[in-house]
């Protein structure tokens, strides 16, 4: 069976390596790129070096591989402010059901209020506003295929409409940690949101091309297709101490994206008595900031629940900065 | 069976054999000559083959060193009477002098087409303070002393100094003047190739031989479909009623009278082709109708001899076609002198209409009793084509009339035009935004003074706008306004006493305007150049706008992104896009600081491009710049990539007011 996740592992390894690389960052030229920012406090922390530290419901959003390590069931809820008045949030329950493995639902979603609708005619406003809808619903199942490699894939639908126009899409997730055993080294990989080529609904008309807006009535014109965010991420981390009260724990991850060039983020955290911690990050192929830092606190609620409470603030340079809020609770 | 076979292959044959001389002929039309230095010896007079262009006027064609006027290659083919000047669309194939004499009771003459003259000089041009007469001219000097390249040559010793001149002016773009020194210089006696010894010519002949292809395109196949075959050729000698003989000419008031007959002319145009239907699918293509209906070849082109010295009187006018060119002197002879002397129409018995083909024009001067050695014979000629696109035919004809009448008006006042005396100046333009009270934008105002109106010659204004360019890239100007000084006068005034306001409420932000205002003169006698009125481009006159809002000074909170979504394309841009005026997406950042730097952001943080106030995604030669207050995304990333569509963020800095992050929709 390891053997098995081994070869799964290599394959995607032979995956990435054979993709063709770009000499140049390709970016924005995918669409559902809200499902790219870091969910949840902890990983944000942690400058996003979090394929193999993400455990329980909120592994959802990083490697489903995760989910085995959270314990029965759990429930994450995650806000995030971000730049330009948006919030970006994201919940995710998770439920064990012994052997058969860990179940969950999840959502990510990009909230921000109507945008006015600007026009040639009316520039500064034309006092209609437009709502967009940016969100992903998912279903994820997780289990061990030994003690020490676990394995996990998640189909979502990701929705992102602007003004009546729109696509919905299937992606998958898919992920597998490998837990060696040696000072909590473990090795973990992820393929996030790989799904078809989308087409954004409704139509338009060209006005480059006499054929589309001169005729009477004008022909209007199919939007073209786009990919979706795929992203390869390759993870690691350990324990650089583990004794009593303290633990410090260092991750690195290498993220092959097919919008960018490669990414490099780095983080580490310290625990004390698993109750207090303290987390900072680098996130090295940023194109604004790049620096995290954060803090949580975790703490058992009656004698059947643990609940975690974690904050992460992130550098976005021009862009300002980020704040995270998460909520984990354990039952 | 076998007998029609065999009729079938005998008639082919025929066929064939009879076609022969004419497929020659035609394959030897489309030899380009060029001489080689080699060919001669070192000491030779003569020099390689030169050529340059004026391209300075309306009229574009090429000058030689070997009395070709036009570029006859079927290749890489250069101006050849291109008109208007860079388009492509080409009249003249070639045009050469003949001159011709008799020596000892024999008539002989040098051609230039058949490659009589040899260059003597380069071709030099001259512009600015080294041009004497006109904005441009050329000098090239030849002779048919040695014409190596010539097979039995009988040289009549002559030598030629071509001078040729060329305007940008308005009122003397369209047309090029060629003057020839001819000299007798004697003949070569010791074949080194210089004149050694004297000789009188008799009864001297000056002639034009000008073959235009109307319109010449520059491959073989192109204008056997679009009819060099199918061109007339006339003459100015007897009266204008060989108009009647055209469909497309009748019954069109021209005014031309007896007082523009004076035999001086030759006129070529494009006829109609029975064999083709026009590219509208109609079957006449007089004047080469395209798909659209416009004329592709409306103009008239042609020569006018305007001035000799001695006086020569006019001899004759004949035509030839590519079948009954003249091969020998005696053949030239029949052609120039025999009768008739000025050739009529040629008509199709079978339809009653003149004949289409592929004609060449022979009108000559003379005879000069004798041409005495060591004498010279001042030839002075215009080169022009004139043309009414809107309907052709005998419109232009009537243009080409009155450009050749100001053609020998500069002639016999030596180039000497005082053309601010005659022309009033351009008014200078400004274009204002109007906003309201409420701070909303109303429109603009076009603003001119009255500058012009002290001219005595001052007529009237028209103020012209374009909101639009052709697939060529040139604008679309429409006249919105015309004040003439016996008809609406004044224009309304504005504020200022001595500047005229009018407002024109029919803008929009974000689109690109182009404003003008023309003085126009009085109908000008002498000089006879008719009313004429200052250039479009008049840099006093010509007022590019792009409106927006003013700079913000303020805050950044109004900045706005326009259009916001962003779905698939906008009007704002050109919509007839080529590649002399591509298609740019155009996204604008409006309100801003003047020292506002943008970047664009994907929603996850990548950076995606970087632009400034007062840029604009349009490259090319008019557009007016964006205001300061605007910036302009292209939708292309940093990487020249298509942005995706999706949710973008945006900052802006500005060292005077601070920053703004803020978001965009673009959906395609």
């Amino acid at each position: 069976m390891q053997n098995k996740s081994l070869i799964l592992i290599l394959l995607i390894v032979l995956m990435v390596t054979v993709t063709p690389g770009e000499t140049f960052a390709p970016v924005g030229t995918v669409v559902g790129q809200f499902m790219e920012i870091g969910m949840g406090a902890k990983g944000a922390a942690m400058g996003e070096a979090y394929t193999t530290g993400a455990s329980g419901a909120e592994a959802v959003f990083w490697n489903p591989a995760g989910l085995v390590d959270g314990g029965n069931n759990q429930l994450f809820v995650s806000q995030t402010q971000w730049p330009a008045d948006m919030a970006f949030g994201g919940a995710a329950l998770s439920m064990t059901f012994g052997n058969l493995g860990t179940f969950a639902i999840s959502s990510v979603y990009l909230m921000t209020d109507d945008m006015e609708i600007t026009s040639l005619d009316a520039p500064n406003g034309t006092g209609d506003f437009f709502s967009l809808s940016n969100y992903t619903l998912g279903l994820s199942y997780a289990r061990y295929l030994t003690d020490r490699v676990s394995v996990g894939l998640t189909g979502k639908l990701v929705r992102e409409e602007y003004l009546d126009h729109g696509y919905s899409a299937w992606s998958l997730d898919l992920g597998s940690i490998y837990r060696t055993g040696f000072h909590g080294l473990k090795l973990g990989m992820s393929i996030m949101h790989f799904g078809p080529e989308i087409r954004f609904s409704g139509d338009y008309i060209d006005y480059s091309d006499q054929q589309s807006y001169l005729p009477d009535p004008q022909v209007p014109k199919e939007f073209e297709t786009y990919s979706l965010p795929v992203m390869f991420r390759f993870g690691t981390s350990i324990d650089l101490m583990n004794k009593m009260d303290h633990r410090l724990t260092a991750a690195g991850d290498m993220i092959h994206p097919n919008n960018n060039v490669e990414q490099y983020n780095l983080g580490v955290e310290y625990a004390f008595r698993e109750m207090v911690t303290l987390r900072s990050g680098y996130k090295f192929a940023s194109d604004e900031g790049g620096l995290t830092l954060g803090a949580g606190l975790r703490m058992a609620v009656m004698d059947w629940t643990t609940l975690c409470i974690d904050y992460a603030y992130s550098d976005l340079g021009l862009l300002t900065n980020s704040h995270r809020f998460s909520l984990g609770i354990s039952f | 069976m076998i007998m029609k076979q065999h009729k079938i292959l005998l008639t082919g044959l025929v066929l064939i054999l009879l076609m022969s001389p004419v497929l020659n002929g035609a394959d030897a039309e489309k030899n380009h000559f060029l001489m080689r230095k080699d060919a001669y010896t070192a000491d030779s007079p003569i020099v390689e083959s030169d050529w340059d262009w004026h391209k300075i006027g309306v009229l574009w064609n090429r000058i030689t060193n070997f009395s070709y006027m036009g570029d006859d290659a079927y290749t890489d083919r250069t101006p050849s009477c291109d008109y208007p000047g860079g388009t492509g669309n080409s009249y003249l194939y070639r045009g050469t002098i003949w001159l011709s004499a008799f020596v000892d009771g024999e008539f002989h003459s040098t051609q230039g087409d058949d490659q009589e003259f040899s260059p003597l000089t380069p071709v030099t041009m001259y512009t600015g303070d080294e041009a004497q007469k006109a904005e441009q001219e050329s000098y090239a000097e030849y002779y048919d002393v040695n014409a190596p390249l010539a097979s039995n040559h009988f040289p009549l010793g002559v030598k030629v100094i071509e001078r040729t001149y060329a305007w940008s002016a308005d009122f003397a773009s369209d047309f090029i003047i060629y003057e020839y020194d001819i000299i007798n210089v004697g003949i070569d006696t010791d074949g080194d190739g210089y004149p050694d010894t004297d000789r009188d010519l008799d009864e001297f002949y000056f002639t034009i031989r000008f073959d235009g292809d109307v319109s010449k395109l520059p491959h073989w196949g192109a204008e056997y479909r679009f009819s060099n075959q199918d061109d007339h050729v006339v003459s100015n000698g007897v009266d204008w009623e060989w108009i009647e003989a055209f469909p497309q000419m009748q019954g069109r008031d021209h005014g031309l009278t007896i007082e523009e007959i004076d035999s001086s002319m030759i006129m070529m145009f494009d006829g109609d082709n029975p064999e083709f239907d026009a590219f509208d699918g109609h079957p006449d293509d007089f004047g080469n109708p395209a798909e659209d209906g416009t004329l592709q070849t409306p103009g008239v082109l042609g020569l006018r001899i305007l001035k000799t010295e001695p006086k020569l009187k006019p001899h004759s006018f004949h035509t030839c076609h590519i079948y009954n060119d003249p091969g020998t002197d005696q053949e030239t002879w029949d052609r120039m002198i025999s009768d008739p002397t000025f050739e009529d129409l040629l008509i199709d018995p079978r339809n009653n209409l003149p004949y289409p083909l592929d004609y060449r024009g022979i009108l000559t001067f003379g005879p000069m009793d004798v041409f005495k050695a060591g004498d010279t014979l001042k030839v002075t000629t215009a080169l022009a084509v004139g043309s009414d696109p809107d309907s052709g035919g005998v419109h232009s004809l009537v243009e080409f009339v009155n450009i050749m009448k100001m053609a020998k008006y500069m002639v016999d006042h030596d180039y000497d035009i005082p053309i601010d005396e005659l022309i009033p100046p351009a008014p200078n333009v400004e274009v204002e935004e109007v906003v309201n009270e409420a701070g909303e934008f109303q429109g603009v105002h076009l603003l001119w003074d009255d500058s012009p109106e002290s001219h005595p010659n001052f007529a009237g204004y028209i103020a012209y706008k374009a909101s639009e360019k052709t697939a060529t890239g040139d604008l679309l100007w429409v006249p919105i306004d015309t004040f003439m000084v016996d008809e609406t006068w004044p224009p309304p005034l504005g504020k200022k006493a001595s500047v005229y306001k009018i407002f024109d409420s029919n803008v929009e932000f974000g689109f690109d305007y182009y404003y003008t205002v023309q003085s126009v003169s009085v109908e000008i006698i002498d000089p006879p150049i008719g009313v004429q009125a200052t250039s479009m481009r008049d840099p006093n006159a010509y007022y590019p706008i792009s409106p927006a809002t003013p700079v913000a000074t303020e805050n950044l909170d109004d900045v706005k992104v326009v259009p916001n979504p962003y779905v698939g394309s906008a009007i704002w841009n050109n919509r007839i896009p080529s590649s002399a005026n591509p298609w740019e997406h155009r996204l604008q950042f409006i309100n801003l600081p003047a020292d506002a730097t943008i970047k664009i952001f994907t929603i996850d943080g990548d950076f995606v491009d970087e632009i400034h106030a007062g840029e604009t995604v349009r490259i090319g030669e008019g557009y007016p710049d964006a205001r300061d207050s605007v910036a302009e995304w292209d939708l292309l990333t940093r990487n020249d990539q298509e942005a995706a569509p999706g949710i973008y963020m945006y900052v802006v800095d500005s060292p005077s007011l601070g920053t703004k992050v803020g978001k965009f929709v673009v959906v395609r």
